[in-house]
């Protein structure tokens, strides 16, 4: 367990930054909240009017009225890109690094197979990935038992369960490209992020391309569809990971037989 | 500890070492040697397993290279001519992660080392000079006391007396039954410490032998001071350097002839010595561009 070890203490500054970052975000919105409420029916009044601005981020399926869809909205767009962006930074360099920055000869010329370092690399990827989204779901919380507001409690944690699956999603398909990988260059991952994000406002917009939700995470944690459905998106999550998942397989088969650029 | 059976490593159309056969035994000091680009480290690489082989076979401690790459591992101490660490880690780091991957309790003997060396393993290794960090290379390839060190180039960037420091520790532990397998492009290093040797040239083994039986099928160096008058034609005879009226050349073949040679001309004194180990390399070398 060195190398989790090493890879939790490398990473934990970093996490705890962006989960700081990002738990600022939650708390600016639900400060804001009240102010929200009070206006609720011109939002939906300006919302209705919004046009394709209005389609593309699903707000016209949104009743303000609701605390779950605003905070849906709000955090879902930060945590999703934020988190999304942690989550691809952190998968795109843990592998890739070893040799971008020189290290690999000192690590692998120590007793260590090849699939112990990935998988130990692997395990602390979802634990960072898994604490930024706790610290910020606790943040929230706190924040939101602050502001005495009522909530569906079963929307929440399918919403929060969904965001964290997104996240693992990214970081899964970002650590199987960094297998491919000889630079640290995170680049790719944070394209990847917005590619996906664009992705899912383009299906908002054009309903014909539905069947492309298959291929961005970010249409799983859309607030209206969890809270339609009674529950996470488990068809899209699925279809998500096996093809995350499968990339993730290449790489760890591709990393096991590669030759290491010293 | 050490067979590879024509070992080799293409990247693509380029050549990486073709064909390679050597063989280290074990308690042996060898000497691998070749110009930059010869394929010394591409053939380490292969020995710890870092690179794959496009054809041949290894083995490694009576290992398989590729199959049991971490038990072999597990017996080796590797310094890599350059090496780099992972920012923020202090030299303590830098060995107590290798102790725990390995499994090892073995502080004590990193301290000795470093002491020995004169290193201060509080320091932060992105702070410490090239020679440093080598430092802290050697006490992370020898803690663990490793039956088969393989060093690339471990004196590079230490001073000379850390060298001779270096040295010591080396051979204390070649006394106590380890493997040496040192690639090196300091000759009189080799000279000095190596029982066999082998010569890369191109990736191709140009030879393999004892040090001193590659002393023996080279040339001479020939020495003669106070010549008068007109130097004798010496047939073979090759890098003639002159100083006042000291001669010296190198020259291969039979003793007779050169007796010969030498007795047409006029000198005090006489010398005939090996040569060293740049001339031996130099030789080899030459010799193996003349048959290509």
């Amino acid at each position: 367990m060195t190398i989790l070890r090493h890879e939790m203490k490398s990473g934990f500054g970093a996490m705890l930054i962006w989960s700081v970052a990002l738990s600022i975000f939650a708390i600016i919105a639900l400060a804001m909240y009240p102010l929200v409420a009070n206006y609720s029916d011109m939002i939906n009044f300006l919302v209705e009017r919004m046009g394709l601005m209005g389609q593309m981020f699903n707000l016209q399926n949104m009743n303000f009225y609701e605390f779950m869809t605003y905070y849906g909205l709000e955090y879902g767009n930060f945590m999703g890109l934020g988190g999304g962006m942690f989550a691809a930074v952190t998968g795109m360099v843990m592998v890739a690094r070893e040799e971008g920055r020189h290290t690999a000869e000192y690590l692998f010329s120590q007793p260590i197979s090849r699939g112990s370092v990935l998988i130990q690399k692997f395990i602390a990827l979802i634990l960072l990935v898994t604490l930024l989204n706790v610290f910020c779901t606790v943040v929230s919380l706190i924040g939101i038992g602050i502001l005495g507001q009522t909530f569906s409690r079963d929307a929440f944690i399918w919403f929060h369960i969904s965001l964290l699956l997104m996240n693992l999603q990214v970081a899964v398909l970002c650590f199987g490209i960094s297998c491919f990988k000889k630079r640290d260059n995170v680049v790719p991952g944070l394209g990847i992020v917005l590619a996906f994000y664009f992705l899912n406002l383009f299906i908002n917009v054009n309903r014909q391309t539905a069947v492309l939700e298959y291929l961005t995470p970010y249409y799983y944690t859309d607030i209206t569809r969890i809270t339609a459905a009674k529950g996470p998106l488990w068809r899209s999550i699925g279809i998500g990971f096996a093809s995350s998942g499968a990339l993730l397989f290449a790489g760890f088969g591709y990393y096991l037989r590669k030759d290491l650029s010293i | 500890m050490i067979e590879t059976t024509r070992l080799t490593k293409r990247y693509g159309r380029a050549r990486g070492i073709d064909d390679l056969s050597i063989r280290v035994n074990r308690g042996d000091i060898y000497g691998f040697i070749g110009s930059n680009g010869a394929g010394k480290s591409t053939t380490i690489r292969l020995l710890l397993g870092l690179i794959r082989p496009t054809a041949g076979s290894a083995k490694v401690l009576g290992l398989d290279i590729i199959k049991q790459k971490k038990e072999i591992l597990a017996g080796v101490g590797y310094i890599p001519s350059e090496i780099s660490y992972y920012p923020g880690m202090r030299g303590v780091d830098a060995a107590r992660m290798a102790q725990r991957i390995r499994r090892v309790a073995c502080e004590a003997e990193a301290r000795r080392l470093a002491d020995r060396l004169s290193l201060d393993m509080s320091r932060k290794v992105t702070d410490l000079s090239f020679g440093n960090k080598k430092k802290v290379a050697i006490v992370c390839a020898l803690q663990h006391k490793p039956d088969l060190l393989i060093l690339d180039e471990p004196t590079s960037g230490l001073d000379p007396l850390m060298q001779k420091a270096f040295w010591d520790i080396i051979l204390e532990r070649h006394r106590q039954g380890a493997t040496i397998f040192l690639s090196s492009h300091v000759l009189s290093e080799i000279q000095q410490h190596c029982t066999r040797a082998a010569i890369i040239r191109e990736g191709r083994l140009v030879v393999e032998d004892e040090v001193h039986a590659l002393a023996r099928t080279s040339a001479k160096r020939v020495t003669l001071r106070n010549v008068q008058g007109a130097m004798p034609e010496i047939r073979g005879a090759r890098d003639l350097a002159q100083v006042g009226n000291t001669v010296s050349f190198l020259v291969q073949g039979e003793a007779m002839q050169l007796l010969e040679d030498l007795s047409h001309g006029s000198f005090d004194d006489l010398t005939i010595t090996e040569p060293d180990m740049e001339e031996i390399f130099l030789h080899f070398y030459e010799k193996e561009e003349v048959r290509a």
